[in-house]
């Protein structure tokens, strides 16, 4: 049974979904042809390779800037790699028809997949290991829009490998990370900010992807974007991190994203070994405190994101879900107000600290 | 005859944590909890086993009677059954393995639990954001030569 979004993607024909990605994949092939300020690079997430090749003056910094780390050349190994082709359509002045401005579709044999938002249209292809990204103007594109480019195509690629993407934070301290999970607006970013203030690894606020040996045991977590995104209201709260570089996600939306990889390089970390899942709550006027949760609340808490938006839902992600789930204990967090009492309270997961 | 009771697994997939059992329709993005005895239900119907099979297992971890656990057992499955997660259908006596003996092994121990019925709780936070795109009814098998396939 292949149900990869099944619940999340409008079908389209087999060979409409085909032909129209083909015509994606020409485009993208002409325009990187003909640009002589593209830019190439090598990431790796999970132990599978992206080779991201880039397309347009001003998607040459931006698009590799968003992932966590990026190399210039590829790692010798003989893992699988996904291409990565993103290229700026108004910059080329060419292009394929247009299409919905929102849409998400998918073939009817599950091979192909879109994804098309107001900035980019993108197209996975899961047999051939392609990825297109066709920014529809990369000037017009406000300098936050693509924090976390393609994730979603992405997550789809890094499901069918074995590595299912999750709506997580992570932070980590000693090579062993607690999982912050959560639905949006539960706090992930604040506590996974607050963490790296207080001298935490990161791994992200939103994003992660989790391995485990054959489905065992212990599972890690990986780091694929270098980024944070928050409310701006609540950036103010956040003074150590005033390194970080500090652009709007949209010209008319309150939240910001922060580069946090280039910018907290001694603060980063790509992977570490999963202790815990925390579940932030906000409980405004309460002391910050840590409690046993039950692990089915955590994954109660984690199925809705994780599954049907940041990953595929398919059989194995659900199972990898649970599977992480069983193997750790979960906390609630329940936040008062003081931001430093966030990492005072997580730290005592870590035994010794 | 009997009427064995199975997971419908083109759709459905759960898990048993801690005696609750979480299962997810894949299709519609609903997902769903049941504790104690619901859990019992649902590993039963994992196990492919026959209703009267389901029913027995809640007697023999819970302290209630064999009516009113029927009962629930009976609602339970139509509930699960109208979220298309089991498939009922009927089968020849012998055909399904007896039940084995003993408390099972989602019961702490084997001293017969309190019972409270049941109940089935829905999550449609994910459907109902779902309905704005709608789900496909039918997916085809993939290529079986995808991975072999390629780059162009």
């Amino acid at each position: 049974m292949d149900t990869a979004g099944v619940a999340t993607h409008r079908r389209l024909d087999t060979q409409v979904a085909r032909e129209r990605f083909a015509l994606e994949a020409a485009a993208s092939d002409a325009a990187l042809a003909a640009s002589p300020d593209g830019a190439q690079g090598w990431v790796t997430i999970a132990g599978h390779h992206l080779r991201l090749r880039v397309a347009g003056r001003e998607l040459t910094d931006r698009v590799p800037g968003a992932f966590a780390q990026v190399r210039r050349h590829a790692t010798s190994g003989g893992a699988l790699t996904l291409d990565v082709d993103v290229w700026d359509e108004a910059g080329a002045r060419v292009g394929p028809p247009d299409v919905e401005v929102w849409d998400r579709a998918r073939s009817a044999d599950g091979r192909f997949f879109e994804h098309a938002t107001p900035h980019v249209v993108s197209w996975l292809d899961r047999a051939s290991h392609r990825l297109v990204a066709r920014v529809r103007s990369a000037r017009g594109l406000s300098p936050g829009s693509l924090f976390q480019p393609f994730s979603g195509l992405l997550a789809v690629w890094l499901a069918d490998r074995g590595t299912p993407a999750i709506h997580a934070g992570a932070v980590a301290r000693d090579g062993r990370a607690v999982i912050v999970a959560g639905s949006s607006g539960a706090g992930k970013s604040t506590v996974t900010l607050s963490c790296l203030a207080a001298g935490f690894d990161y791994l992200g606020d939103d994003f992660v992807v989790l391995s485990s040996p054959e489905g065992g045991t212990p599972h890690t977590v990986h780091a694929v974007y270098g980024t944070a995104h928050l409310d701006r209201d609540h950036l103010a709260r956040f003074s150590a991190l005033d390194r970080a570089t500090e652009v709007p996600a949209l010209p008319d939306g309150n939240k910001v994203v922060l580069r946090i990889a280039d910018r907290f390089p001694d603060g980063f970390t790509l992977a570490a070994r999963v202790q815990a899942i925390v579940l932030p709550r906000l409980a405004p006027g309460s002391p910050t405190l840590l409690r046993q949760a039950p692990k089915s609340a955590a994954l109660l808490a984690m199925i809705p994101s994780s599954l049907f938006i940041r990953s595929s839902a398919t059989p194995a992600a659900f199972r990898a879900l649970a599977g992480l789930v069983e193997a750790v204990p979960a906390y609630w967090l329940e936040m008062g107000t003081d931001l430093s009492a966030i990492p005072r309270a997580l730290v005592r997961l870590w035994p010794g600290a | 005859m009997h009427r064995r009771v199975t997971a419908n697994r083109e759709e459905a997939v759960g898990k048993i944590l801690d005696g609750e059992a979480i299962i997810i329709n894949l299709v519609t993005g609903a997902y769903y909890s049941t504790i104690g005895p619901g859990a019992v239900v649902w590993q039963a119907i994992e196990e492919g086993r026959t209703l009267d099979d389901i029913v027995s297992a809640v007697t023999r971890d819970y302290d209630v009677s064999e009516p009113i656990a029927r009962l629930d057992v009976e609602r339970l499955v139509r509930e699960m059954a109208a979220e298309n997660l089991v498939r009922t259908e009927d089968v020849a006596s012998g055909s399904v393995e007896p039940l084995p003996p003993g408390a099972s092994p989602l019961s702490r121990d084997r001293a017969r639990a309190v019972y409270e019925s049941p109940v089935f709780h829905i999550y449609r936070d994910m459907s109902d954001l779902l309905a704005l795109d709608p789900p496909m009814p039918v997916f085809g098998e993939p290529p079986a030569d995808w991975e072999s396939e390629p780059k162009e």
